[in-house]
């Protein structure tokens, strides 16, 4: 009588560990943080941000414009003017008292009533497989939003520097427009972060013609000599950092914070903190949503935003002075 | 309309800056009429897609000189959706996007227009037939193409605010849709290369244009602005009828033209070339070819082949650059297996790198 011969024990189930990620993503990712020292799938410490990279007024017929790659997530910001002309009926309410005399409160409100500022982010560039022809994604309206209420909050434009005076009346005739537009050429995660230094960069070599208001004309005129472009106004930076963070529970090591998640990262955790970090190590705006914590961990997110500040200053001051 | 998705400008409208009528010299192209700019092509920089290139005529010396800059991204072939019908084929389709900011003059839309559509469509035409597409039944390719930054010369887009400062066309055909077409072909060819499709050969595009010679002693005011040289054209036209019988006009085959040239071109013709097979997928030409359109048919045709052959030149230029391309992509791919074999003997202390043991 032959008996079967059973069948070799079978071998524990073995998988190439991109297979493993795409089976189960947040085991793989807890798997990868319990190892000591905790590593993240990209090689990355948990407090590790990626190095960026910024090239600046690479573009002929933008205004300002910007080059910002951190790791796999490259966008391009271009600025562009535009005039928007008071017509008669609509004169400008807020009048120029002689400079300095100013108030500073003034000074959101005027970009912010008439919409100076235009901030639109591009996704539709194929820079990422889920890419659907189309207007944007409800994601990439979220980060448009965001942006354009970051550039509004932290007042970082001066009003000044968009009006278009009459030379000899000195009032405000026309202002400058500046449709900030970033694309993203390839995304990794964490645009946020990207596309604001992005649009910072820009913004900082932005050179407007200068205009006048042209009473033959009734219209604003340009000079246009390079040499009589100006720069933009300027007050300060700010910087965001963008964190995630998983739960481990509480017996393999509590909750990790995961400094400039990508693309992965960002699908498996749920808890979002984003930190806008400003000069002198104030913060400027917290946001934090998808679970509960102590203070104490937005305290770290704090903590890592501001050295990451310092990162980008160094490379802003490098940047921009090179190229000029 | 307002777009609701998208944050817009006030909503009185705003206009791009007008300038005073400048004198500002475009310095001219120094460059011999059968000499191909020089091209920066890359591959593999958009990591997240199968396959991606990124083109740029790199600046010459004048730094506010606009240049060509454009990045394509291959994903695929990946399953078509469910909903459509069977395909024996890989279906192809590309897209070509203009930003906001590439254009002189009026900023971008958001949303195609119909140049772009066009162009579209025919960057989809250009590649289809170099892709193995038996290969990959039920699947799609799709091509994204952006333009950063273009030329101008770009016809009925360009406005005429930005005429005084950006645009130094010298009237004639505008070159600058065939020069974005071009790039936007080799580009994308290299991308669909880099994404390890199966084709049957690469593809080039290459542009040429047939120029009016001007008079000598007109030779020095070349430099001049636009509208000067738009005058020079017009009296050229009108002394045409009285000499025409005697001499024709002189028209010299230039490679690769560029907008910021100045030339007055004629005709311009631009093709999509693989050289292997020595096939044309795509034929564009733009422009009177015929000038005395006087019933002598053998010139026109010869102005045809002469401007086509040029074009074919040019696309057999840019097509070494894609070779170089591909190539130095092959053997990075080649040396990183290499070394990944070797870090995983070095690195095995890294166990969680290494296969992982689900239970």
């Amino acid at each position: 009588m032959t008996t079967a011969v059973p069948p070799p024990a079978p071998n524990p189930l073995s998988f190439p560990p991109a297979t493993f990620q795409k089976l189960a993503p947040k085991t793989f990712l807890e798997r990868h943080l319990q190892s000591t020292p905790a590593t993240r799938p990209s090689g990355r410490s948990p407090d590790t941000f990626r190095t960026p990279s910024l090239h600046t007024n690479s573009l002929s017929h933008a205004h300002g414009s910007a080059v910002v790659r951190t790791g796999d997530t490259a966008v391009v910001c271009g600025v562009r003017g535009e005039v928007l002309s008071l017509t008669a009926g609509v004169e400008s309410r807020v009048v120029v008292l002689r400079s300095g005399e100013d108030r500073m409160d003034e000074d959101g409100d005027e970009i912010r009533e008439r919409g100076l500022v235009v901030t639109n982010l591009e996704m539709g560039t194929g820079c990422t497989r889920d890419y659907h022809p189309g207007p944007p994604t409800d994601f990439a309206q979220a980060v448009t939003a965001r942006l354009q209420r970051l550039l509004l909050a932290n007042k970082l434009i001066s009003p000044q520097s968009l009006r278009i005076l009459d030379p000899n009346t000195e009032k405000i005739k026309a202002y400058w427009v500046l449709y900030i537009d970033v694309v993203v050429i390839s995304l990794d995660g964490n645009v946020l972060d990207a596309a604001w230094a992005s649009i910072l960069a820009a913004l900082r070599s932005t050179k407007l013609p200068q205009a006048y208001w042209d009473l033959d004309n009734e219209g604003v005129v340009c000079y246009p000599e390079a040499s009589k472009y100006k720069s933009l106004c300027l007050k300060g930076l700010a910087f965001t950092a963008s964190f995630a963070v998983i739960n481990l529970g509480t017996e393999k090591g509590g909750k990790v914070i995961l400094s400039d998640p990508d693309e992965f990262e960002e699908g498996v955790c749920e808890e979002r903190v984003m930190v806008c970090a400003l000069e002198e190590e104030k913060v400027g705006w917290i946001e934090k949503g998808g679970g509960v914590g102590q203070v104490a961990e937005v305290m770290e997110c704090v903590r890592r935003a501001t050295e990451r500040f310092k990162a980008w200053e160094q490379l802003f001051s490098e940047g921009l002075g090179s190229s000029g | 309309m307002t777009d609701r998705r998208r944050i817009n400008g006030p909503s009185e409208g705003t206009a791009p800056p007008v300038f005073l009528t400048s004198s500002t010299r475009k310095a001219i192209t120094k460059r011999s009429p059968t000499t191909l700019r020089k091209i920066f092509l890359k591959t593999s920089l958009t990591p997240p897609a199968t396959g991606s290139a990124f083109l740029e005529l790199p600046t010459p010396q004048n730094s506010t000189t606009p240049t060509l800059k454009l990045t394509a991204s291959v994903y695929g072939p990946r399953p078509l959706p469910p909903s459509t019908t069977f395909s024996p084929n890989a279906r192809l389709t590309a897209e070509l996007k203009f930003s906001p900011f590439s254009t002189p003059g009026r900023r971008r839309g958001y949303v195609r227009d119909g140049v772009e559509r066009d162009l579209s469509a025919q960057l989809s035409i250009a590649l289809a037939k170099s892709v193995d597409v038996g290969k990959y039944p039920k699947s799609g390719i799709d091509v994204f193409v952006s333009v950063l930054d273009c030329e101008g010369g770009l016809g009925d887009l360009d406005s005429d605010a930005g005429k005084g400062r950006d645009s130094g066309k010298g009237g004639g055909v505008e070159v600058g849709l065939m020069s974005v077409l071009a790039g936007a072909i080799s580009c994308a060819s290299a991308a669909i290369a880099d994404a390890g499709i199966e084709c049957f050969d690469l593809v080039a595009g290459g542009v040429a244009g047939l120029v009016l010679e001007k008079p000598k002693w007109r030779k020095g005011k070349k430099a001049d602005a636009g509208q000067e040289e738009e005058m020079d054209v017009a009296e050229d036209g009108d002394s045409k009828p009285s000499g025409k019988k005697k001499s024709r006009r002189t028209l010299t085959l230039v490679l690769d033209p560029s907008p910021t040239d100045g030339y007055f071109i004629v005709a311009a013709a631009m093709v999509a070339y693989m050289a292997a097979r020595d096939e044309l997928t795509l034929i564009w030409t733009k422009g009177s070819i015929d000038p005395a359109g006087d019933g002598d048919g053998d010139d026109g045709v010869e102005e045809v082949e002469r401007v086509i052959d040029g074009a074919i030149t040019a696309a057999t230029g840019v097509r070494l650059v894609i070779n170089e391309a591909v190539k130095e992509r092959l053997l990075l791919g080649l040396k990183e297996m290499g070394l990944v074999k070797g870090n995983a003997v070095v690195a095995s202390g890294d166990a969680d790198d290494g296969d992982t043991v689900m239970v």
